[in-house]
This record gives C-alpha cells, sequence and structure tokens, in this order.
C-alpha cells in the first residue's frame, strides 16, 4: 500500500458506500494536483506526494472533520424518519440518539449480534420484533450501512463499540436480539481498527 | 506577501469566505484555495484540511452544489463547487451583518 493510500484510508475511514469513494476522489485529485506542481518545481515523484500531503493536513483531522458532517447529518435524518416511522406504528417515541454496545460472536459464521441499548426511549407499548422489523423496512432502513469498529479478546468474542445511526430498540428491561444485522462484508486492513461494514437485511 | 491573519478569524469566518469566493463562479477545492490566496495576497492562507469538510457541510446545508468532472490532469476527478440559490441567499445576507459588523466596530473606535 502507498503512503498515498494509506493517507486516503485513513481520511475517509469510517465514511461509506459513494461518499467515502467521492471524498477519496476528492482529496486524492488535490494531492496528486498538488503534487504535479511541485513535481514541475523539481521535487521527485514521491517528495512531491509526500509533500502535498503535508500540506493537506492531518488525515485523521480531516476524517474527524468530515465525521462530524455526514455522521450528525445522517444521524439527525435517520433520527427523524426513525421518530417519524416509530410513532406512526405507535411503539415509541425515541427522545435521544443512541450509542450501541453489542457483543458479535463469529463462530457460526453468522454475525449473530445481540446487545443493548443505551439510549433513552419512552415506551408507548410493549414492542413486537416483527412489528419493529416491518417499521425499519418501512422506513427505508433496509440495506443502510452502519460503519463500526472492533477489537478482539482472547476468547474470539469481539466486542463492538457502534453508533447507532439506524433505529435501535429495546424492551425496557430486557435485552434484544439483532436478527435483522447481518454482516455483509469485513474490511480487515491489518491494524487495530479494521472496518466493519453491516447492513439490515 | 501579508502575514497570514489569526487563524481562528479565518475558521469564524470560513463559511462566508467560501461563499464569497464562489460567488465568481464554480470552482474546486484547490482553485478554492489558490483564488483566496490570490485574490487576499496571501492574508488567507487557511488550512487546505479544513476546506473540505466545511464544503462538504455547506453542500449538504443546500448552500452549495457539487459535481465531478474530469482533470485536464487524467487521474481523479475533480469536484466543483458552485453556489446554490440558498447559498446566494446566506451570503447576501451575511455580507449584509459583517457590514453592520464593521460599522459597529467603527463606531466604537470613534466613540473614542
Amino acid at each position: 500500500m502507498t503512503e498515498l493510500e494509506t493517507y486516503l484510508n485513513a481520511a475517509t475511514h469510517g465514511l461509506w458506500g459513494r461518499k467515502k469513494l467521492e471524498v477519496r476522489e476528492e482529496l486524492e485529485a488535490h494531492v496528486l494536483e498538488r503534487a504535479h506542481k511541485h513535481e514541475l518545481l523539481g521535487l521527485a515523484r514521491e517528495d512531491a506526494i509526500s509533500k502535498s500531503m503535508q500540506e493537506l493536513g492531518n488525515a485523521r483531522a480531516i476524517n474527524q472533520r468530515m465525521m462530524e458532517v455526514y455522521m450528525l447529518s445522517k444521524q439527525l435524518l435517520l433520527g427523524s424518519v426513525c421518530a417519524c416511522a416509530l410513532a406512526s406504528f405507535g411503539i415509541w417515541q425515541m427522545t435521544k440518539t443512541t450509542v450501541l454496545h453489542l457483543e458479535c460472536s463469529n463462530a457460526d459464521q453468522s454475525f449473530h449480534f445481540s446487545g443493548t441499548t443505551t439510549g433513552k426511549y419512552s415506551r408507548l407499548n410493549l414492542p413486537d420484533k416483527s412489528v419493529i422489523a416491518t417499521a425499519i423496512k418501512s422506513s427505508s432502513f433496509t440495506a443502510k450501512t452502519i460503519n463500526t469498529t472492533f477489537g478482539e479478546d482472547p476468547s474470539g468474542v469481539e466486542s463492538l463499540q457502534m453508533q447507532a445511526h439506524l433505529a435501535s430498540f429495546e424492551t425496557p428491561g430486557h435485552n434484544f436480539s439483532f436478527s435483522d444485522v447481518d454482516m455483509k462484508t469485513v474490511t480487515r486492513n491489518g491494524n487495530s481498527n479494521p472496518e466493519v461494514h453491516c447492513e439490515f437485511k | 506577501m501579508n502575514q497570514p491573519l489569526d487563524p481562528n478569524l479565518l475558521k469564524g469566518n470560513l463559511e462566508l469566505i467560501l461563499l464569497t469566493i464562489l460567488e465568481e463562479g464554480e470552482m474546486y477545492g484547490l482553485e478554492i484555495i489558490n483564488e483566496a490566496q490570490a485574490r487576499t495576497d496571501g492574508l488567507f492562507d487557511f488550512k487546505e484540511g479544513s476546506l473540505y469538510p466545511a464544503l462538504h457541510r455547506m453542500t449538504q446545508a443546500g448552500l452549495l452544489t457539487s459535481e465531478f468532472r474530469e482533470s485536464d490532469l487524467g487521474g481523479p476527478r475533480r469536484k466543483y463547487y458552485t453556489l446554490s440559490e440558498k447559498g446566494t441567499k446566506i451570503l447576501e445576507k451575511k455580507h449584509a451583518e459583517w457590514q453592520r459588523f464593521n460599522q459597529a466596530i467603527d463606531g466604537l473606535r470613534g466613540a473614542r
């Protein structure tokens, strides 16, 4: 992997889909055009690219700001869609964006999740998973990608801390299963923070 | 070349600066940076890394529209940004606010 690829990976880490590709292409175009000018002034190609990346700035800082742009807007958008959908089903009234703390076991290669939310919800009626699944699908939540990071302990159980962009549900006082979540692709970059992409089926 | 301004001053007014530059017409990121430096004799030398998140945030807010086009250098495409109708209105509003602010500061100095 080249230095530029490493830089672009870091700058776009956590973004997903078309947005990730677009940000990556935009930053790459910037670096290469800057580098081209440095080359005209006599720098070697690799040095020119390094200098351009330095001028563009710390990739993690760019990534953090980009994530603020897209995570926030995504949360607000999905939060409002979710609230409308759930309100129409008369199940929940969402009062706070939640962060999920989940555990993931891949022993059977199925990546079945279970866990609890830390978000606060007002419960209106007893939830039913099939109704919730319908609510998710009816609110355009199908095939939405979640990006997250995880670590792995010696027992092979991978602990996830996943920022939820999608509706999350809980039965107050009970854990819940995310049987609608499936790991579609797993990309391990060989570092401690591999990208994991999850999708609601 | 002028001494660069206080970065916080630029950061606090980045949206106004970008809208003002793009009032001239569509530009891509590096072009915006070069234009800002050229038109202010180097005074507006903002951090490049802060430019793209700001452009994306403004696009998300509907102030700008964007479009990829092939680069004359080949390689990855450039992303061009254009002021939207909403962005134009916000720019007018921000310019008016800025003028009022300047007048107020001048008033304070004149009162000494």
